[in-house]
């Protein structure tokens, strides 16, 4: 269905990118902000032209050294991170913009995505949830033979949101590309996901598979664990920032360190006893999940620790404060790089 | 309620009453008895009807010419942007007897554009009234391409692209997603250009002349009333106040939101 293998100079870096989606598959695009998935959005639709490589829409090349389809024509629904939406014609007017939107099709779309009360609205005075279900509405609308969205969900109220996900998991019948931030949401509406790190793809799979093994600190991240690259010497792995980590098997080389959250405990003081590597740090962020309450640190090491609320009152913890971190080496998980 | 400081207060009434003061010593002046004989002359009477001619003329050629310019400024990446809106805004701020100097080596007989037009199509400009429209039409365009420039500037240019994306024409884009949001600003700009042709003199006079009927305009009749009969320039002032007042009245919101 797509087939993408080139490159796009920015000025910061270059977006190089190898990339296949087929048909009515959903691949989720994830990285973080300023990783070029926008841009890579942009460059499928047409806004932006290849500097090298070429692409394929359907068999059709679109963008190469000496091809350039415009936007116009290449059919593909994008759904920009702002929505767009033409805010002096109205909800309806929006979704039958495009010449390719036939009035059945229309109806029926306004009522998928419960849009009837507002249909007659002028688009610019709709909430956010509305104003980004017409957004998909009216991509949607235009037939198209690809569909990107960018951020669908970020910042909506939950009714939107389980509207637009109800119709990309059960009556979508076209190939998409979603970009989104959450991986929860990747993993329920994608078949793939794609990481996309200083415009480079750093890791590529099923949800399950960037779950168990993550290649980058960014993957790890996602999936709610702490990833750290090191250079191990038998039982002592060295850091880039020059952190020596204990563990518990002898291993030679580079290699990627997982520290599991649940592993980390934290002090007020510095620990004495068994637990082998300790760290201090100081609390970016705390955030409450559940039960549980994670918590940023950043020192040595930039990672997240994850405690119970029970541990969290009685260590009487705030943003900024300076803790110790303490975990086993038979907790680390280590695997050559 | 909005509580405006009082030093505020004070001067703008001063400025305000500065403004004013023409105004009311030229009302006080006014001869008042005569004035409907002087209002029905035809001196008065063919410069009103030409200087609604020529203003009007000018605008339409403004309005036709002054889009593209000011989608060209806003839009372009050619490398020389600063120079051309520059030479863009000039007749906004040379002096407009400089304009109408300029205007007649160009167009004049001995012009290389003059030449050109007389030897191919037999066409004159100085001295005629089509003369007056040109010259309208060199000082007031600024004002228009200003307006309308930054009018398409605050449009956010993805909002046409997603448009492109839909496969709509560009035709579609522009009447249905520019023009929309372009619209207000043309009427002003329009407005103000037209203004300023109706009350344009200096260009003029240098460059059209000053004959009755053809190119003598309200405010160059009122330049030679003054020296032969002020109780004509008074009259003819007070038709030009009057009209101005009737397109700048209803406009003026359209330049600042109105609140």
């Amino acid at each position: 269905m797509l087939q993408l293998n080139g490159s796009l100079d920015l000025e910061l870096f270059t977006l190089k990118v190898k990339l296949q989606i087929n048909k009515n598959e959903t691949v989720s695009l994830l990285g973080p902000n300023g990783s070029g998935k926008s841009t890579l959005l942009r460059l499928i639709c047409g806004l932006e032209k290849l500097t090298t490589g070429s692409l394929r829409i359907n068999k059709n090349i679109v963008d190469s050294e000496n091809t350039f389809l415009h936007s116009r024509f290449r059919n593909v629904g994008w759904v920009p991170q702002n929505q767009m939406l033409f805010d002096h014609l109205t909800v309806k007017q929006n979704i039958e913009f495009s010449p390719n939107s036939s009035k059945k099709e229309v109806s029926e779309l306004i009522e998928l995505f419960d849009l009837e009360h507002v249909q007659d609205k002028k688009a610019g005075n709709c909430s956010g949830g509305e104003s980004q279900r017409v957004a998909i509405t009216r991509a949607i609308a235009s037939k198209p033979q690809l569909l990107l969205l960018d951020e669908p969900s970020t910042g909506l109220d939950e009714k939107s949101k389980q509207t637009i996900h109800r119709y990309l998991k059960t009556q979508k019948r076209v190939a998409t590309l979603l970009i989104t931030h959450d991986p929860l949401e990747a993993a329920s509406l994608s078949e793939r996901l794609i990481i996309l790190e200083k415009g480079e793809i750093t890791q590529s799979g099923t949800p399950d598979e960037v779950r168990n093994s993550p290649a980058t600190p960014y993957s790890a991240s996602l999936v709610g664990l702490n990833f750290v690259p090191a250079l191990a010497d038998g039982l002592v792995a060295m850091t880039s920032k020059g952190v020596e980590l204990i563990l518990s098997e002898s291993i030679q080389g580079q290699v990627n360190i997982v520290i599991p959250p649940k592993s980390i405990a934290l002090y007020r003081e510095k620990p004495i006893g068994s637990p082998r590597n300790v760290l201090k740090a100081k609390i970016l962020e705390i955030n409450h999940v559940g039960e549980n309450v994670r918590i940023n640190l950043d020192g040595q090491l930039n990672f997240m620790a994850e405690i119970t609320k029970n541990a969290f009152e009685v260590l009487n913890l705030h943003k900024g404060d300076e803790v110790w971190a303490a975990f086993k080496a038979t907790e680390l998980i280590t695997a050559p790089a | 309620m909005n509580r405006i400081p009082k030093t505020v207060v004070l001067f703008a009434t001063i400025a305000i009453l500065f403004l004013l003061s023409p105004l009311i010593g030229l009302l006080q002046r006014m001869p008042w008895s005569g004035l409907a004989d002087l209002l029905g002359s035809d001196v008065v009477l063919d410069a009103f009807l030409l200087s609604l001619l020529v203003s009007f003329s000018a605008a339409l050629a403004v309005l036709v010419f002054g889009i593209p310019i000011a989608w060209f400024l806003a839009r372009s990446n050619f490398p020389f942007m600063k120079l051309l809106r520059a030479v863009v805004l000039l007749p906004m701020v040379l002096p407009p007897v400089v304009g109408g100097t300029a205007l007649l080596f160009a167009f004049g007989r001995q012009g290389f554009l003059g030449k050109w037009l007389s030897d191919w199509f037999g066409l004159t400009l100085p001295f005629t009234t089509a003369g007056s429209v040109v010259a309208a039409v060199f000082v007031s365009m600024p004002f228009f391409v200003v307006a309308v420039e930054s009018a398409f500037r605050s449009i956010n240019e993805d909002l046409e692209k997603t448009a492109e994306t839909l496969g709509a024409s560009p035709p579609k884009i522009f009447l249905r997603i520019t023009l929309p949001r372009i619209f207000p600003s043309i009427i002003a700009g329009l407005a103000l250009s037209w203004a300023r042709a109706l009350g344009e003199f200096g260009a003029t006079i240098t460059f059209a002349g000053n004959m009755p009927g053809e190119t003598q305009t309200l405010p160059l009749a009122i330049f030679l009333a003054l020296e032969t009969k002020p109780e004509a320039a008074l009259a003819l002032s007070l038709v030009m106040i009057v009209t101005s007042l009737a397109i700048l009245i209803p406009f003026r919101d359209q330049w600042l939101p109105s609140r």
